[in-house]
């Protein structure tokens, strides 16, 4: 039977070719399952993502949302037909409700998913067979148990609309979404397993580092969090994280119900940006949030209350 | 000696670009005294029992290549020039004739017919009068033919021209190089002109032709009176004006013949390649002379720092780090940007920080922040997301940004690798151009990402990612004296600049670009459109005459694939850059080379720059002067000639200061 319009689930193959179905060269659609008139768009919309980041030569998974559709990349890295470094990536493009975060986080980037030609009617088995179950990953994260509670922490911490730049320091990136997914409420997360330029706003919203942040002539616009140092945070939220992830690594919970980090950019067209200050404008702009805006307020409103009630009085005074 | 005979397969191509392989009996090499570099042996093919003569580089593993590799290189491109200017039964029968050859290997080679006979010096004496008339008759039209083929020999002496027993031949091609190539020392005197000797400017036909009545005149000894009487007059004919010590003077081959009363070889008929070229070179010059204008592109007199109003209360500003009273573009968002001292950034690992004004204090240590600082963008269309640009991009003159453009793959970051290496290496000093980074940690960045894996790690560089936004890619401060202009260059995904990528805010940065380096892969076989791409989204800048003002340049890149083929082996191998002042001829007769090539292999679109731009040039280069195996070099990476196309570029702009004294260019 052949999937509806909704659930179908494409596969799509990425690749550098000499001759890209719109014309010219480059890394491009190569093999897809996706009727004609969606190539060009997801080829279009993918086009930024799909590439293992500069110089790096790990494997990586992203997960994404774009305009109701959910897709699952499996990016390698891979030499093109000139010999330069590049990358070869597949990926899955579907409904959330089948590529779910759970499916997205358990695909393990060391194994490339079995080939198949699509559309699928549900999750392909080759790229189930190419995942880890909850057991394997929960005793990995048991490993970093004081990183998840970092992560945790800082996502509890902030609700930071441009998404997060996280630096695991040498921790699975997977073991600590599978924690921090249980421990938070996940919905609309989406994620890269490697990035480098992680200064750049808009989806994923969880993006792990490869290394230092690379100079850029846009600021960060991330929220950086450092899983290796200890975290600098209230001291209730710290205990909040700590608590939960226990639970979840102890398999007491599986969700908890918190303020979920505010999602962004999930139904925007890619590319279409909102301008938002990064620390160096903040810092520069004005702190209309901060105590001392707040102070300043309210002696301007006493000095307009005092002013008003001399007037009322004087109003008071002067008879016709 | 031990004498051990092999077998040996030899999977070469044909002057006719054929690849064949035959099975060979070989005796070991041995080195050609002459080229130590150079080894020789003698084979005899299976089939047919023919000898073919081999000639092979040899060299070590890792060894640089150096002269010797070059100078196999113009011995091929020299035997190719001849096999296809002359095909079939056209082949002069005094030359030896090219059977193949074979470059992308660990020992490259060519294989020659082999020259047997006796050295004319041994049999001269024995030579009847019609045999001494054969001869001077065979060497003076072998001069024509090669003349016409544009090969000088440069060796032509009593050891390296033999007589069959019915005519002279020349025993090899090993020292010959292109007309025009710029002369190495080589050959003693008296076979060899002063200007050969001491290698002095281009090589010319007619330094063989001091070469052949030299020969002559050895051969045919003047006390010997039987022999001078054989010649009678004609001999003091040729030893008139054909020693004039410089080439120029010297009359030709084909004016000696006439002066003797004989007739010149026959010119054959230019085969088809020939023709294209020639058609393609004649279109370089129409497309000129529709415009009236001369294909050497006038230099623009040198740009001093931007003209600013000076009020008379006001004192003189400091010559460094004067601020321009006139906004800049930002090539991020297209916005003005006016220099603000106030509201300046430094990057730290936290991102950028404000930089507090007091804190830049004077003198050497407000230079030193200032170097290393940044201005906020205000970017009052609030259409981008914060973005800073280096203070020395608003600091000093105009500031000049290049794209590079072409499509994914065609070699445009090997290509700005190769230019940046060749700044490295100061060619620009040599025009009186000194060079910093605009950010020394980007500029840094840069070389450990781009310059250092091609050229130390020897290792082909990565595919360059798409991104939704754009930076520069490097930037330089261009210093002359007091004056200083900011040289920023964008490379950015080929598929980017493809027509449906256009409108993306990633490459915005094409409004603001003041030149542009096109690079065409002629060795590419999918049509390239994002040169038409390009031009079209500039059009609005076009003048009344309808020509854009935008310098530019095509550079016909990895032409090392192309290194043997004509014309690029005429130019590839030139280290030329000294000359321009001397010679700016050069620059337009490269163009219409360049020009010719692209027309004749019907890369029409590679040629819009020409067509489109008021000013614009052409040039061969490569970025690493040697093809990769499966992503690396093995003999390492060496750019070719990338410096020619920015030199060009910078003295279209009038950023070049102009030749010193006496060094004629107008």
């Amino acid at each position: 039977m052949t999937p509806g319009v909704d659930d179908r689930v494409d596969v799509v193959t990425f690749e550098w070719t000499h001759r890209l179905e719109q014309g010219g060269s480059g890394l491009g659609v190569v093999r897809s399952s996706l009727p004609d008139h969606e190539r060009a768009r997801w080829n279009d919309v993918l086009g930024t993502r799909v590439s293992v980041p500069p110089g790096d030569r790990e494997a990586s998974t992203c997960y994404l949302r774009f305009r109701g559709r959910a897709v699952l990349l499996h990016r390698t890295p891979a030499q093109d037909l000139l010999h330069r470094g590049s990358t070869r990536t597949m990926a899955l493009i579907g409904p959330p409700s089948v590529l779910t975060l759970d499916r997205a986080i358990a695909l393990r980037p060391g194994t490339e998913p079995g080939d198949g030609d699509g559309p699928y009617e549900s999750y392909p088995s080759g790229w189930a067979d190419a995942s880890d179950g909850d057991e394997t990953l929960g005793v990995v994260a048991k490993e970093h148990r004081d990183r998840a509670i970092t992560l945790v922490a800082g996502l509890l911490d902030t609700s930071q609309p441009d998404g997060f730049a996280i630096r695991a320091g040498g921790a699975d990136p997977r073991a600590l979404l599978w924690v921090a997914s249980r421990c938070l409420r996940s919905d609309g997360w989406t994620f890269s397993t490697r990035e480098s330029l992680t200064t750049t706003a808009g989806p994923p919203m969880l993006v792990f580092a490869t290394g230092p942040p690379p100079q850029s002539s846009f600021g960060f616009r991330r929220q950086w969090l450092d899983l290796s140092r200890p975290p600098r945070m209230r001291q209730s939220t710290v205990q909040e994280a700590t608590r939960r992830v226990d639970e979840v690594l102890a398999g007491r919970s599986r969700t908890a119900v918190v303020r979920p980090p505010r999602r962004r950019n999930d139904d925007r067209a890619p590319g279409v940006r909102q301008a938002v200050p990064d620390r160096g404008s903040a810092a520069a702009g004005p702190r209309t949030g901060l105590p001392g805006a707040y102070l300043v307020r309210l002696s301007l409103l006493l000095v307009w209350s005092a002013l008003f009630i001399v007037l009322l009085a004087l109003a008071g005074q002067v008879q016709p | 000696m031990v004498d051990t005979v092999s077998e040996v397969t030899l999977d070469f191509i044909t002057p006719d670009r054929h690849q064949v392989a035959w099975s060979a009996l070989t005796g070991p090499p041995a080195p050609d005294p002459r080229v130590p570099g150079i080894h020789a042996r003698e084979l005899t093919l299976r089939a047919g029992r023919q000898r073919i003569l081999q000639r092979s580089l040899y060299r070590g593993p890792g060894a640089d290549p150096g002269d010797d590799e070059r100078r196999l290189d113009a011995e091929i491109a020299a035997g190719l020039r001849l096999a296809r200017r002359y095909p079939g039964d056209a082949y002069p029968h005094t030359l030896p004739r090219l059977i193949g050859y074979r470059v992308d290997v660990e020992r490259p080679y060519v294989l020659w017919q082999p020259v047997d006979g006796d050295e004319i010096h041994d049999v001269v004496s024995g030579l009847d009068n019609d045999a001494l008339d054969q001869m001077l008759g065979d060497l003076l039209g072998t001069l024509v033919q090669l003349g016409a083929a544009g090969v000088v020999l440069r060796t032509i002496g009593p050891r390296t021209v033999v007589w069959t027993g019915e005519h002279v031949m020349i025993r090899g091609l090993s020292h010959a190089v292109l007309t025009g190539t710029p002369r190495t020392p080589l050959g003693r005197p008296p076979f060899a002109s002063q200007e050969q000797r001491r290698g002095t400017g281009l090589a010319d036909p007619r330094d063989d032709v001091w070469s052949v009545v030299v020969l002559l005149g050895d051969l045919l000894d003047p006390d010997n009176d039987a022999l001078q009487e054989r010649l009678g007059a004609r001999y003091s004919v040729l030893l008139g004006d054909a020693l004039q010590p410089r080439a120029a003077l010297r009359p030709t081959a084909a004016e000696l013949l006439r002066q003797l009363g004989r007739r010149a070889p026959a010119p054959v008929a230019h085969p088809a390649e020939v023709e294209r070229l020639a058609t393609g070179r004649r279109r370089f010059d129409e497309v000129f002379q529709r415009r009236d204008q001369s294909p050497t592109p006038a230099r623009r007199a040198v740009l001093v720092p931007e003209q600013r109003r000076r009020r008379w209360w006001r004192a003189r500003p400091a010559a460094s780090h004067a601020a321009p009273a006139t906004p800049r573009e930002c090539y991020l968002c297209l916005d003005p940007v006016l220099w603000a001292e106030q509201d300046l950034y430094a990057w730290t690992d936290d991102g950028y920080q404000p930089l507090d004004p007091v804190s830049l204090g004077s003198g050497r240590r407000r230079d030193d922040r200032l170097r290393q600082a940044f201005r906020r963008c205000p970017n009052p269309s609030g259409d981008a997301p914060p973005h800073y640009l280096p203070a020395a991009y608003l600091l000093g003159g105009p500031p000049i940004n290049v794209g590079l453009i072409g499509d994914s793959g065609v070699g445009k970051t090997h290509l700005l690798a190769g230019i940046m290496r060749e700044i490295e290496s100061d060619v620009l000093a040599r025009f009186g151009i000194m060079t910093s980074a605009i950010d020394i940690a980007w500029h840094d960045q840069f070389r450990r990402t781009r310059v250092h894996p091609l050229y130390e790690h020897h290792r082909t560089l990565e595919y360059t990612r798409r991104t939704d936004e754009v930076d520069f890619a490097d930037g330089l401060v261009l210093s002359h004296g007091p004056h200083q202009r900011p040289l920023m260059f964008f490379d950015i995904a080929g598929e980017m600049l493809s027509p449906e990528h256009q409108r993306t805010r990633a490459t915005q940065f094409l409004a603001v670009v003041d030149a542009l380096i096109f690079v065409a892969d002629p060795a590419r076989a999918e049509p390239d459109v994002t040169f038409e791409a390009v031009l079209d989204r500039l059009s609005h800048r076009r003048g009344a005459d309808g020509l854009l003002d935008l310098p530019s340049v095509v550079v016909v890149t990895k032409s090392d694939l192309l290194r043997l083929e004509e014309p690029v082996d005429r130019w590839i191998v030139r280290a030329d850059l000294d000359q321009r002042w001397a010679d700016p001829r050069q620059v337009t007769a490269e163009s219409r080379d360049a020009y010719a090539f692209l027309h004749s292999r019907d890369r029409i679109p590679q040629l819009a720059p020409l067509n489109r731009c008021r000013r614009a040039t052409l040039h061969f280069a490569s970025a690493t002067g040697a093809s990769d195996a499966d992503g690396v070099f093995p003999f390492g990476a060496r750019p070719h000639r990338c410096a020619q196309p920015l030199v060009s570029l910078l003295d279209m702009l009038g950023v070049l200061p102009g030749p010193p004294d006496g060094n004629g260019a107008t």
